[in-house]
C-alpha cells in the first residue's frame, strides 16, 4: 500500500486493507501447498539426483562400480583424454571423440532428413481444410504416442538382412545378396528420422497454420516464381517454426539410446549408449556421471537457443 | 466461361509443386512399418518377411509364454499406481498454478514440473540410478518402489499439461456464480470444477499411463534385477532377433496405445 | 411517496486494485442507498467502477474502507455464498455440464431446501421465465436469449433479497435486448425484488429504472430518478454523457430572489430561474438541450447568432448544427410540424431561441 492511498483511508480502512492483504496472502500459500507434493516428488526422482550426478563426477571410480569417495577429476579427464595404461603418456581419447563426433554428425543427419521430409507434410496439413485438418494432425501425432522401441523394432525389419526390402528385392531378382542396412550408421540416422519426425512436423505446422497467405498472393502479384515465393517469402515467414522443429529433433537424437542400440547393434554407439556402458560393463560412475553432465549442457545450451528463437518470433509480432 | 475456368488449371496461392507428394510419401512411411509389423505378426511362419497363413499363433505363444505374463504384469501394475499418482499430483498442481494470479515462483514452479521433459531420458535414468543406488545400500529396499516413484516423477508434466489446458480454458466466472448462488468453497469445488475439468484429468490419466507403460530407457537404468517391464524384457529379447512372439506382444502393445491415445484426443476435443 | 426500508446501503466504499506497478482507485468513497422494490441503475462508461461495485455487493471483492449493509446488517466481509444477493452475469456462467433444471435448482440445493420444494420452485420460475420446454435441455443448446432468461431464472429461483445484473443485456442484439427490457421490468414487478443494473447504455437506463447513479472515475456524479437526471444534470460529465448538450460559458452579472442574470455574449444576457450555488461575477457553464431550443430566421430578435452548417434529416425531426458568430459550433433538434423547414438551408443565417427555464446552469 503506498504512503498516499493509506492517508486517505481512515482508520478502519487501514484495518480492512491489512485484512484483504492478509487473506490473499493466506489464500495464495494455500494455492502454492497445492503444487508442494508435484515439487516434492519431481526434485526427489527428477530433479535433484541432477546434483548428485554433479557430485559423482568429482569422486574416484570403485573397483566394482559405483565410488570412492575420494575427490578425483579422473571422470572429467576421461571424457576427452585418455592414459596409457604402460608408459602413461596421455592423450586425446579418440574412440569418445569419434562417438561424440558421430552422435553429432548422426543428429545432424537426422534433422536435416527430417526437415526436408517434414516441411511438405506440415505445409501439406496447413492448406487441408479445416475439416481435415484435424485428422492428419491425429495421423501425425499417433506414432509419436506409440512405443518407440516398437517403432525402431518395426524399421529394423524393414531394413534388415533377411528383412522386407532384402527378401523382395532377391524375390523379384533385382539383387543377388542381400544389402547390408542394418547395424549401420545409416540405420541409426533413418531411425532416428522416423522416430522422431512427428516432433518436426508439429511446431512447422503450428508456424505454417498462421502463415498469412495474403503475403504470399502480394508476392505472386510482384512476379515471384513459385520457387521464389518459397525461398524469399514462406521459409523466412515459417522460421521460428523450424528452429523449433529442428531443436526438438537434434535435442532427442543427442541423448537417443535405444534407437543406436537396436539399429545400431552394439558397434556404432552414440554418446547414451556409452554412458550407459559405464553403469554397466564399464564400471566407470564417475566418468559416466561427467559423459552425463556434458550431454546435459549440450543439451541446455540448445535448449537456450529454441528459447531464444521462439522469443524473437514473438517481439516480430509483437 | 466455366469450360474456359475448367480448361485451364486454376491458380492456387497454396500450392508447391512436389510438396503433396512428400506428405504422402512421408505418411507413408511413417504407417508401412508398423503395418508390416502388425500384418506379420499374424504370420504363421518363423520368418517375419515372408507370409505363410494367417493366424493368431505367435499371439498364443505370447500369452502362455510366463515370463511375458510376469513383466506385463508389473507394466500394468507400474503403470498404473504411476499414472493414477502423477495424476493427483498433476491436477493439485494444475488448481496451484492456474487457480491464481501471477505470484513469484510460479516459473520456478514451471520449470520443475517440466523438468522431466527437457532432459535427456538417459540423464535422468543415470541419476535416479546413482541416487537410488545409494538409498538401496542405506535401507536395505529393493522393491518395486523405485521404478513407481521414477515413473510418477516423469508422468508429471504428461499429466499437467492437458489438465492444466483444461483449468486455462475454463470460464472462471462459473465459480463465481456457484459461490453466488450459495455454494461453499468446497462445493464448489465438487459440483462445478471437478466435473469441469474431468476430461483434463482423464486424458491426463490415458497420456501418463501410455508414458508410462512405454518407457525404455529410465526403467532399464532404474530396475534391479528380476524387474523387467514388457519394454525392457523385449530389449533384452533383442540377443535372440526379433522373432514373431515379440512382433505380437509389439502389436498388442501397440493397439493399447493407439486406443488410449485415441480417448484422449476425443476427450480433448470435446 | 410512502417510506420505504433500505435495502442496501453502501457507506463511503472505497475500493483500490494494486498490483506490481500500479495502484488503481477504482471506487473512491461511494454512497449509495438503495430502497426496497427499487430498480436501480449504475451507469456509467467502462472503467468507472459500476462493475466494481456490483462485486462489492455480491461479495465478490471487499471494500478496501466503507461498509455495506443489507437491510441493516454489515455484509461488508461476508464471502458470496452467505449472502441473500444474487447476480446475473454478463456473460450468464451457465454451468456447461448441467441442464437447465439442474441450473436454476443449483442454488437452492445449496441452501438444503428439501427436494420437492425445489421442484414446486422451479417450475414456477421456470413458467415465470417462459422456459419450461427447455428445461431438460443443457445450456449450450439453447439460444442467447434463452441462455439469457435462464440466467435470471437462476438467481431469482433462491429468491434474493436483491438481485443484481451485471451488463447483462449488452450481449443481446436489438430486438431481443428490447424485448428483455420489458421482461426484466415484468419480473422486477411480479417478484418484488430489489434490482440493482449495471450498464454503459443511457437508453437502457433511462426506460427502465425507478432511479439511477451515474457513475464515473470511481465516483458517483448524481443519483435521482432519470427525469431529474436527465432535465437537471448536476455536472457537465452528466449532461454529456446523457443525452446530447449544447454548452454554453457565462459570466454571472446579478442574482435576486428569483433571478439570475448570465451574460454570455456581450450584446446577450440571460435570465435563469436562480440557483443558490452561484454568486455575481462567477463564470459559470450553461447545458442547453437540443430539442429546447428553436431556430428562426430572424436573427436580431434570438439569444445566438450563426449560420446552418450541416443539417441531418430525420422524418419526424431534423438535426442542425449552427456555427455560431463566436465560432463555435451549437446543435438544434427541431420537430417538423409545419413543413416550413424547407425554409432552412445549409448557409443561411439563423438564429437559435433559448427556453430559459429548461437551461442547467453547471458547477464548472
Amino acid at each position: 500500500m503506498s504512503e498516499s492511498n493509506s492517508l486517505t483511508l481512515s482508520k478502519s480502512g487501514r484495518a480492512h486493507a491489512l485484512a484483504t492483504a492478509a487473506d490473499r496472502k493466506r489464500k495464495l500459500r494455500s494455492y502454492f501447498l497445492l503444487c508442494i507434493p508435484a515439487l516434492l516428488v519431481l526434485l526427489l526422482a527428477a530433479a535433484g539426483p541432477l546434483l548428485i550426478v554433479l557430485v559423482y563426477t568429482f569422486l574416484e571410480a570403485g573397483p566394482y562400480g559405483g565410488v570412492v569417495w575420494q575427490l578425483s577429476l579422473d571422470g572429467w579427464f576421461e571424457v576427452f583424454l585418455k592414459e596409457d595404461i604402460f608408459d602413461g603418456t596421455v592423450s586425446i581419447a579418440d574412440a569418445h571423440l569419434s562417438i561424440f563426433w558421430r552422435s553429432v554428425k548422426l543428429s545432424f543427419q537426422s534433422t536435416v532428413l527430417a526437415l526436408v521430409l517434414g516441411f511438405p507434410t506440415a505445409y501439406f496439413i496447413a492448406t487441408r481444410s479445416a475439416a481435415t485438418r484435424n485428422l492428419w494432425l491425429f495421423l501425425i501425432t499417433i506414432p509419436f504416442w506409440t512405443n518407440l522401441l516398437i517403432r525402431t523394432f518395426a524399421i529394423m525389419q524393414v531394413i534388415r538382412d533377411q528383412g522386407i526390402i532384402n527378401t523382395w528385392l532377391i524375390k523379384f531378382g533385382i539383387i543377388e545378396a542381400p544389402i547390408e542396412m542394418l547395424y549401420t550408421e545409416f540405420a541409426i540416422m533413418l531411425g532416428m528420422t522416423y522416430v522422431y519426425l512427428p516432433l518436426m512436423v508439429l511446431p512447422l505446422y503450428a508456424s505454417i497454420e498462421k502463415l498469412d497467405f495474403r503475403l504470399v498472393e502480394a508476392a505472386y502479384d510482384l512476379y515471384a516464381t513459385r520457387l521464389r515465393v518459397l525461398w524469399r517469402v514462406i521459409v523466412p515467414l515459417v522460421k521460428p517454426g523450424i528452429i523449433a522443429g529442428s531443436i526438438l529433433v537434434f535435442i532427442p537424437s543427442l541423448g537417443a539410446y535405444v534407437t543406436p542400440r537396436v539399429l545400431g547393434g552394439g558397434k556404432n554407439l552414440m554418446l547414451g549408449n556409452l554412458i550407459e556402458l559405464q553403469f554397466g560393463q564399464g564400471r566407470n560412475w564417475p566418468l559416466g556421471a561427467a559423459l552425463s553432465i556434458t550431454l546435459l549442457f549440450i543439451v541446455m545450451v540448445s535448449l537456450l537457443v529454441y528459447v531464444r528463437s521462439t522469443q524473437r518470433k514473438d517481439i516480430g509480432h509483437g | 466461361m466455366a469450360s474456359a475456368i475448367l480448361a485451364k488449371r486454376q491458380f492456387s496461392v497454396r500450392y508447391l509443386p512436389g510438396f503433396s507428394s512428400v506428405a504422402i510419401l512421408c505418411f507413408v512411411l511413417l504407417y508401412a512399418p508398423i503395418a508390416a509389423l502388425v500384418v506379420y505378426s499374424f504370420n504363421l511362419g518363423t520368418n517375419i518377411a515372408l507370409w505363410e497363413g494367417f493366424s493368431w499363433h505367435w499371439y498364443a505363444v505370447a500369452w502362455e509364454n510366463e515370463l511375458v505374463q510376469e513383466v506385463t504384469v508389473r507394466s500394468l501394475v507400474v503403470a498404473s499406481i504411476a499414472a493414477v499418482s502423477s495424476t493427483i499430483l498433476a491436477t493439485m498442481a494444475a488448481l496451484g498454478t492456474t487457480r491464481t494470479g501471477d505470484y513469484r515462483g510460479r516459473i520456478v514452479i514451471y520449470a520443475t514440473i517440466n523438468q522431466p521433459l527437457m532432459v535427456p531420458e538417459i540423464v535422468t535414468g543415470v541419476a535416479l540410478l546413482i541416487f537410488f543406488a545409494i538409498i538401496k545400500t542405506a535401507t536395505g529396499y529393493h522393491g518395486l518402489a523405485y521404478l513407481i516413484a521414477a515413473h510418477t516423477a516423469f508422468c508429471i508434466p504428461f499429466a499437467y499439461l492437458p489438465i492444466r489446458a483444461r483449468l486455462e480454458g475454463m470460464d472462471s466466472s462459473l465459480e463465481t456464480a456457484a459461490q453466488d448462488l450459495y455454494a461453499t468453497p468446497m462445493q464448489t469445488f465438487w459440483r462445478i470444477t471437478l466435473p469441469l475439468m474431468w476430461p483434463g484429468i482423464l486424458a491426463g490419466f490415458m497420456l501418463a499411463f501410455v508414458i508410462s507403460l512405454d518407457d525404455v530407457v529410465i526403467t532399464e537404468l532404474v530396475k534391479s534385477a528380476g524387474q523387467d517391464t514388457l519394454p525392457t524384457y523385449m530389449l533384452g529379447q533383442l540377443r535372440r532377433g526379433i522373432t514373431p512372439e515379440v512382433n505380437a506382444i509389439s502389436s498388442a502393445l501397440l493397439g493399447i496405445s493407439i486406443l488410449l491415445v485415441s480417448v484422449f484426443y476425443v476427450l480433448r476435443n470435446r | 411517496m410512502k417510506e420505504r426500508q433500505i435495502a442496501v446501503e453502501i457507506n463511503t466504499a472505497t475500493k483500490i486494485f494494486e498490483s506490481k506497478d500500479s495502484t488503481v482507485t477504482a471506487l473512491d468513497q461511494v454512497s449509495i442507498e438503495i430502497q426496497e422494490n427499487e430498480f436501480f441503475t449504475l451507469l456509467g462508461p467502462s472503467g468507472c467502477g459500476k462493475t466494481t461495485l456490483l462485486r462489492l455487493i455480491a461479495g465478490f471483492e471487499h471494500p478496501t474502507d466503507g461498509q455495506i449493509r443489507l437491510y441493516g446488517e454489515d455484509i461488508t466481509f461476508l464471502p458470496p455464498y452467505q449472502r441473500s444477493v444474487n447476480t446475473v452475469f454478463q456473460n450468464y456462467a451457465l454451468f456447461p455440464h448441467m441442464t437447465v433444471r439442474q441450473n436454476i435448482s443449483f442454488g437452492l440445493e445449496m441452501l438444503k431446501y428439501p427436494k420437492a420444494e425445489i421442484n414446486k420452485t422451479v417450475n414456477s420460475i421456470l413458467k415465470l421465465v417462459r422456459m419450461e420446454e427447455l428445461a431438460e435441455r443443457r445450456t449450450s443448446d439453447i439460444s442467447g436469449g434463452q441462455q439469457q432468461r435462464v440466467a435470471l431464472a437462476r438467481a431469482l429461483a433462491p429468491r434474493p433479497k436483491v438481485l443484481l445484473l451485471d451488463e447483462s443485456l449488452s450481449a443481446l442484439d436489438y430486438k431481443l435486448r428490447q424485448d428483455m427490457q420489458i421482461e426484466l421490468k415484468r419480473l422486477q414487478h411480479e417478484t418484488g425484488i430489489t434490482f440493482i443494473f449495471v450498464t454503459h447504455d443511457q437508453e437502457e437506463a433511462l426506460t427502465m429504472s425507478d432511479r439511477m447513479a451515474v457513475m464515473n472515475f470511481g465516483q458517483v456524479l448524481q443519483i435521482g430518478s432519470p427525469s431529474e437526471i436527465y432535465n437537471f444534470p448536476a455536472e457537465r460529465f452528466v449532461a454529456e454523457f446523457i443525452g446530447d448538450s449544447n454548452f454554453l460559458e457565462g459570466v454571472v452579472t446579478g442574482r435576486d430572489d428569483t433571478h439570475v442574470r448570465i451574460r454570455i455574449s456581450p450584446t446577450t444576457e440571460l435570465q435563469l430561474p436562480t440557483v443558490s450555488t452561484v454568486e455575481t461575477g462567477m463564470q459559470v457553464t450553461l447545458a442547453v438541450r437540443p430539442e429546447q431550443a428553436t431556430l428562426t430566421l430572424s436573427p436580431s430578435e434570438a439569444s445566438l447568432q450563426g449560420s446552418i452548417s450541416n443539417m441531418v434529416y430525420f422524418g419526424t425531426h431534423t438535426h442542425y448544427v449552427i456555427k455560431l458568430d463566436n465560432g463555435n459550433s451549437f446543435t438544434v433538434h427541431q420537430q417538423n410540424l409545419s413543413g416550413h423547414e424547407s425554409q432552412f438551408k445549409t448557409g443561411s443565417p439563423v438564429g437559435v431561441q433559448l427556453n430559459q427555464t429548461t437551461m442547467q446552469i453547471l458547477k464548472d
